[in-house]
């Protein structure tokens, strides 16, 4: 890493870190904020590879109704709890990512869609199990084994959130200087060369799929603990696209999709404010012109002004 | 020299509908050895690497590799066998760095390829990147992304990369197609002496027949889906039959 990244990097989580100290009823947001981009950054992984899931809700949704599931038992241990649901979320991606990864293109992004709707459908039948539309209570009101209070659990909450994605980012980082990491590009580029080199792309892309899993478990669990209450809705194609416009919006990497669910989240809090049922207007605007002016989403925004810079100078 | 051939085909046969595309081939390449394949378009010369590499399945014969069979393998599972591909268009990662293609193929080779925190870069990767690039004059080009170097270049990247698996055995698809002809017996004299340096058997299907000439150790005559002769290159080349089906 450049000197000048680790620097921005550190000043950012500096900003993050003392962001619920100054303004602490914004803290439950903020957290949200950081639940939703560590799914954004599971997604966008996959889109190195060249893969966009409209199904990643599942992964979600799974590391919530994991909470809610343990929560009666470990309510106390949210720091668990939140663990427990990251590793849910990697191993349901496991298991569907055993079928998925033989997919590419639009029949990936279809599939994902198509089983994370056969989720949401089954969770809304089993009653007795899901609480059906109506989800379930998660009763977390702790985090390393004694009862907090409401806010400072919360603030808890946050900081155990900060601190995985953190660890997550770190791991990322490190991981994509791995083979099986350079190797998820290559699949994009040329996937019969990596076959031709001994390797199954497929198991390159379950790799990545299960390590996206286990952020969008993060995420999911993170998010039921804030809420304190789980529904189907979290599995829904709509939580997907979430993800994938918090992808699209932030650019590839750790520290993109956060940017973008920052702006995702903000538009929607501070445009439905002022535009009541209309912010998706807001939102849809500010899609069009990451599109047509920063394709590599706010995260590519530095790289675009340097190019930039440098073909007016050489101009 | 080993007496298992690296490379043995028993009767292969292979059609495509009603094209007979390899009808009853049989040879061996010895450890060592580089064969050259020659024969017109369509005469089945590819579609036989194609077969050796478990792309095309053939449908009688059989295909061993130091005594194994591989008829029914994938292609990767040949590759972890020994045996590597270049291809007549080269099959690169044209947004990657050259040298990380010698590193990704060292990787590929050797173990802790799936762990999560063990680097792309080690001194290994890259004292092999290093030989490999320098040997292939491709050092100064390192740093760039295969998209933005030439064409010859990314032919002997792509040959470079298969190399860099260690291969008992390489098949090489017209290794200088595409390559202007001042530039064909450089790159055939580099892959040559590598090949020899590393006791890499190959077979490489060529249609220039100097280079036939001078690097192949046995020639393999193609037409229509046979092998119309096969032996030494002053014989093959020689031959007035030879020069009347295919030369």
């Amino acid at each position: 890493m450049r000197a000048n990244n680790a620097v921005a990097l550190a000043s950012l989580l500096a900003v993050c870190a003392v962001l619920p100290l100054l303004l602490p009823s914004n803290t439950f947001q903020f957290t949200i904020v950081l639940a939703a981009g560590a799914a954004g950054v599971g997604v966008s992984l996959l889109l190195e590879a060249g893969l966009i899931s409209f199904g990643h809700a599942l992964f979600y949704g799974v590391g919530s109704y994991a909470v809610a599931a343990l929560a009666p038992s470990f309510g106390h241990f949210g720091i668990l709890l939140v663990a427990l649901g990251a590793a849910a979320g990697a191993l349901a991606a496991g298991i569907v990512g055993l079928f998925m990864v033989r997919y590419r293109g639009v029949f990936f992004a279809m599939l994902n869609l198509a089983i994370s709707m056969v989720a949401y459908s089954l969770l809304l039948k089993s009653y007795s199990f899901s609480g059906g539309s109506d989800g379930l209570p998660v009763p977390v009101d702790g985090m390393f084994g004694y009862a907090l209070g409401a806010r400072q659990f919360g603030l808890l909450l946050f900081y155990v959130c900060l601190g995985g994605s953190v660890l997550f980012g770190a791991f990322l980082h490190r991981y994509r200087r791995t083979p099986a990491g350079w190797g998820l590009g290559a699949v994009e580029d040329c996937e019969i060369r990596i076959e031709y080199l001994g390797i199954s792309a497929n198991r390159v892309l379950l790799q990545a799929y299960v390590i996206s899993g286990l952020l969008a478990g993060f995420g999911g669990a993170v998010a039921a603990s804030a809420v304190g209450h789980v529904a189907p809705d979290s599995f829904f194609w709509t939580t997907s696209t979430t993800f994938v416009v918090i992808a699209v919006l932030g650019g590839r990497g750790v520290v993109g999709p956060y940017l973008g669910a920052v702006v995702y989240e903000f538009l929607n809090i501070g445009a439905a404010r002022y535009l009541s049922n209309s912010w998706e207007i807001v939102l849809g605007v500010v899609i069009l012109l990451i599109v047509r002016f920063a394709r590599s989403g706010f995260a590519g925004l530095p790289e675009s002004w340097r190019s930039a810079s440098l073909r007016r100078r050489r101009a | 020299m080993n007496a298992t051939p690296v490379l043995e085909a028993e009767h292969l046969f292979l059609r495509f509908g009603g094209i007979r595309a390899v009808h009853d081939v049989s040879l061996a390449v010895a450890e060592g050895e580089i064969l050259a394949i020659i024969g017109q378009n369509g005469a089945g010369k590819s579609t036989f690497l194609n077969m050796c590499t478990g792309y095309f399945r053939p449908q009688g014969g059989d295909i061993r590799l130091a005594g194994r069979s591989i008829i029914g393998l994938k292609p990767r599972e040949i590759t972890r066998l020994g045996v590597a591909r270049a291809f007549q268009h080269p099959q690169l990662f044209p947004h990657r760095r050259v040298d990380d293609h010698i590193r990704f193929a060292h990787a590929a080779a050797r173990g802790g390829f799936w762990s999560p925190f063990r680097p792309l870069e080690s001194p290994q990767s890259a004292e092999e990147a290093a030989e490999l690039l320098r040997f292939f004059d491709l050092g100064a080009l390192a740093a760039l992304p295969a998209r933005s170097i030439p064409e010859g270049a990314r032919k002997l990247l792509d040959v470079a990369m298969a190399l860099a698996l260690r291969p008992k055995l390489i098949l090489l698809d017209e290794p200088t197609s595409g390559v202007s002809s001042s530039e064909k017996l450089d790159l055939m004299t580099r892959l040559v002496t590598v090949l020899r340096a590393r006791r890499v058997s190959a077979v490489f299907v060529e249609h220039d027949m100097d280079v036939v000439a001078r690097f192949a150790d046995r020639v393999a005559v193609w037409v229509d889906g046979e092998v119309f002769r096969l032996s030494t290159p002053e014989e093959v080349l020689a031959d007035p039959e030879v020069k009347a089906r295919v030369l």
